[in-house]
């Protein structure tokens, strides 16, 4: 999928702000996403999660009394069929502060829009999201894209690797 | 949806601009009531609700071109979650949602210069209670 390129894509809401909801698909329908679907509820989402092949999910992050980072890590544990551990997700928040942020990072969530956003923010986002997206990582402590974004810091790095080699021989 | 639309970025953002546009109208004309409903939640103490419709304004106004009334709802949600670095006065509480009904008073006749003013004079008093705002 390239975001100049949307119509055949699909890409999935949660939101229980109907508000929101709204501007996010307004904004979506205008970049020309071809298909575009809304759940109000995580229970509605886990369900679409598991019978429709999804291009990208925004959920927000206070979803009544659950929290969309639940909805993340279900989706890191690729426990549904039509979609991969790697569908890109972006969180929606008004909560900006760092402890949110470092949840939001390691339940494996692909980008952060903080709320109110413009369409250039979630445009933004769905770029990297989509079109640059990080590293995948799988290991028995996190599942998600790499948390750091520098592409590459072994350049100029001539010390041990451990990590890295141990990370490439399993 | 035309399939045949041009799309570089800039397309799309305009379009998207455009978009928002319809739907603010709608945000701005329920504006006033949703202040209004989050006023009688405060004068209840239902704490939980205002915090609730403090969070959705906050999180909706900027969008729709009012930057202000999400700032003032950011400090209302935070001081009724307890979220705050020093306990705020309740005359300040009061003053905040006084202004905060003024400048969502009259949608359709926005006055930009008089809520500049009014949120210039209060900031330093609501920063004196939340650093991050």
């Amino acid at each position: 999928m390239e975001l100049g390129d949307l119509k055949e894509s699909k890409i999935l809401i949660v939101d229980s702000n109907i508000f929101i909801a709204k501007t996010l698909f307004s904004i979506l329908e205008a970049f020309g996403v071809g298909k575009i679907l809304v759940c109000e509820t995580l229970n509605e989402a886990e369900k679409k999660l598991s019978n429709t092949k999804l291009d990208c999910v925004f959920v927000d992050f206070m979803m009544g009394n659950r929290s969309g980072l639940n909805f993340i890590k279900k989706v890191r544990e690729g426990k549904s069929v039509k979609n991969e551990q790697t569908l890109p997700i972006i969180l929606n928040t008004g909560m900006t502060d760092i402890d949110t942020i470092i949840m939001a990072r390691d339940a494996g969530v692909t980008e952060v829009i903080s709320k109110p956003f413009s369409p250039d923010q979630v445009f933004q986002k769905m770029e990297n999201a989509i079109n640059n997206p990080r590293a995948f990582i799988d290991v028995e402590e996190y599942v998600g894209p790499n948390r750091r974004r520098r592409r590459d810091s072994s350049e100029g790095w001539d010390g041990e690797n451990n990590r890295r080699q141990s990370a490439a021989s399993e | 949806m035309d399939e045949n639309l041009p799309n570089t970025k800039e397309q799309m953002i305009a379009r998207a601009d455009m978009a928002i546009k319809k739907v603010a109208g709608e945000f701005s004309d329920n504006l006033n009531q949703r202040v209004s409903e989050m006023d009688a939640a405060i004068l209840k103490n239902d704490k939980d609700q205002v915090v609730k419709m403090a969070y959705e304004l906050e999180t909706e106004a900027a969008t729709f071109g009012w930057p202000r009334v999400t700032r003032l709802c950011k400090w209302l949600r935070k001081v009724f979650d307890s979220d705050y670095d020093s306990k705020p006065d309740p005359e300040l509480v009061l003053k905040t949602l006084n202004i905060l009904k003024t400048m969502v008073n009259d949608t359709a006749n926005k006055d930009e210069e008089r809520d500049q003013l009014l949120f210039k004079e209060l900031y330093p008093d609501l920063k004196k209670v939340i650093s991050d705002i």
